[in-house]
């Protein structure tokens, strides 16, 4: 499966359960938006490009897709959530949105949650895994209460 | 049967289910690139495929029975300056194939700029008024406008070949909020539609958009042509169809109203090339002549010669089409290469002319050096398998390696040193010099 079908498929879970797309992007869709950390002068230096970035209630999720495990993917997510690098774009990007919470994880083929996959949560809020026919399955989730019983 | 190779399948299954294919039996296949860019899977195109990628894959090309009907490219990016030619080599690509390009560009697309600005105060104290001045930082966002020399490019290219090469805006907002773009109801997308249905046809434009739907027609117009005459008979007629006559001359007069009367030697990138006599690219070439060694013909046969000034480092786009749509705009005149009316060079570094000794000279501003080049074309070394023995190859190899004593390392160089190596008939550098002899 590639990146591009894991991405589809949680968009159209995301908002068959009645989430808003703010922003999406997948390997040559020309969609995605670039994210530049805070302060930064130039162009593209260290910008992130969230692969779906969707609200619903007071609620954000930003997913980081891929068609493997990919271990710095996890790493970059864990710095979302434990830095404060990126603040006034994603607050930029959510303008209009009245967000409580953001929470960011991980989504890809649910054949590759393999244990080494399973080592890594403790760095992400949740990883969602898409199998061929776009049924989703919650991997993980660090906070039951989470998002996930919106969806 | 009909085949749609692709890029993402997003914008496969939207030309599909737009046009008359879907009412047809139709293949689709992910496209690979090169085998630079998928030395696993490249070679597995078929060879009709492989000629129209050679200098730069399209987003879609549409076949029937192995026939290549039409191709389509995509962009999402602001067209100003060199930007509008960036895809250019896809388009002369298919063309030079004889098949009908499409073009999606935005007319316009919103871009957000840092702005400092000064501004005066006036603070009044007991001594009188002071003025202070400080400097305020703003964002502004305007559009930033398509390059009106793609049209003429364009025609260019349906001139010289006689196949549809046509342009359709990507819709945007632009019409309603020139002015205000800050109040684009798309502007987290640059002030671009996109499709409503964003899992089918993500990344795709607004079909609804009246640009796409006319684009949608003309393709109509090619298919249904297609069924009844077959692929080739079809192509020929198809610059006298009303549909792509009427496209065409929506372009003709886009450039017209957008260039203002400019002369097209003041736009991007013809304002980057220099006209000089062939003799004095002889005589500065003379260098490398020696008892043995003569320059060759075929800069010697014409008696101009366009030189296209890229005053920077080594590198790819946005060079490579504007390149291709330099040969198109002030040398081309037949099908091929050979068929100029000026020589066509490409100069990394800094030129100057000199008249009073007939010759030019290139120095180095941006640190340009040849070097660059031979490292690229070097880094293909890494693909060719040319090299190895029989018992050294994997199974999966064998075709592969098959593909590359057939065409050697065509398909295996990156893309920029393709292009350059295709349309340049000479790449001059302030420490070096490359040409073509015939």
């Amino acid at each position: 499966m590639r990146e591009e079908q894991v991405t589809k498929h949680i968009l159209k879970w995301l908002m068959d359960s009645g989430w808003k797309i703010v922003c999406y992007d997948f390997p040559q869709s020309g969609t995605g938006r670039f994210l530049h950390p805070n302060g930064s002068s130039s162009k593209n230096q260290d910008s992130i490009n969230p692969d779906i970035v969707a609200v619903k209630n007071n609620t954000c999720v930003f997913f980081e897709d891929k068609d493997r495990f990919y271990y710095p993917d996890y790493q970059k997510v864990n710095l979302l959530i434990t830095e404060n690098n990126y603040t006034e774009a994603i607050s930029e990007l959510l303008k209009g949105y009245d967000i409580k919470r953001i929470v960011y994880g991980i989504g890809f083929p649910t054949t590759v949650y393999s244990d080494k996959a399973k080592e890594a949560n403790g760095l992400v809020d949740f990883v969602i895994g898409v199998e061929e026919d776009g049924t989703i399955n919650k991997l993980y989730l660090r906070n039951e209460e989470d998002f996930f019983k919106m969806a | 049967m009909y085949r749609v190779w692709y890029s993402t399948e997003s914008f496969a299954d939207y030309i599909i289910d737009h046009t008359h294919l879907k009412k047809e039996k139709v293949v689709k296949n992910k496209m690979y690139e090169s085998d630079a860019n998928n030395p696993g899977k490249f070679h597995t195109t078929p060879d009709h495929i492989r000629k129209i990628l050679y200098l730069d894959a399209p987003d879609c090309i549409v076949e029937k029975d192995n026939e290549p009907i039409f191709s389509i490219e995509v962009t999402t990016e602001a067209g100003t300056g060199h930007n509008a030619f960036q895809r250019f080599a896809r388009i002369a690509a298919a063309v030079e194939n004889s098949v009908p390009a499409f073009y999606i560009y935005p007319e316009g697309a919103i871009v957000s700029r840092k702005v400092r600005s000064k501004i005066d105060y006036t603070l009044e104290s007991k001594d009188g008024k002071d003025i202070v001045s400080k400097e305020k930082q703003e964002v502004i966002s305007k559009w930033d406008e398509i390059n009106p020399l793609i049209f003429r490019a364009l025609e260019a290219v349906m001139s010289v070949y006689d196949i549809p090469a046509l342009l359709y805006y990507f819709p945007s907002d632009i019409t309603k909020y020139k002015n205000k773009a800050e109040k684009s109801p798309n502007f987290l997308n640059k002030g671009l539609k996109y499709d409503s249905d964003i899992v089918r046809y993500s990344g795709c434009p607004d079909s609804s958009g009246q640009s796409m739907k006319k684009m949608f027609e003309a393709l109509n117009e090619i298919l249904d042509a297609t069924e009844k005459s077959g692929v080739i008979p079809a192509r020929k007629k198809l610059l006298k169809n009303i549909k792509i006559r009427d496209q065409r001359n929506f372009m003709q007069m886009e450039f017209a109203k957008k260039s203002g009367g400019a002369s097209p030697d003041t736009m991007s990138p013809l304002s980057a090339v220099t006209y000089v006599p062939s003799e004095y690219v002889l005589n500065y070439l003379s260098k490398y002549e020696d008892n043995d060694y003569q320059i060759g013909e075929l800069l010697r046969s014409r008696e101009k010669t366009a030189i296209y000034q890229c005053n920077a480092k080594f590198r790819g786009d946005p060079y490579p089409g504007a390149l291709a749509a330099i040969d198109y705009l002030a040398c081309r005149e037949g099908k091929t290469f050979e068929d100029r009316r000026n020589n066509l060079i490409l100069v990394f570094g800094a030129l100057t002319v000199d008249k009073k000794n007939k010759t030019i000279s290139v120095t180095d501003e941006n640190s340009s050096t040849i070097k660059d080049f031979f490292d690229a074309v070097q880094s293909s070394a890494k693909h060719n398998l040319l090299t190895k023995n029989y018992d050294e190859l994997k199974n999966k190899e064998i075709p592969r390696y098959l593909m590359q004593v057939r065409y050697g390392s065509t398909y295996s160089k990156v893309k920029h040193i393709r292009v350059f190596s295709y349309f340049a008939d000479a790449i001059l550098f302030p420490d070096g010099s490359m040409w073509r002899d015939g």
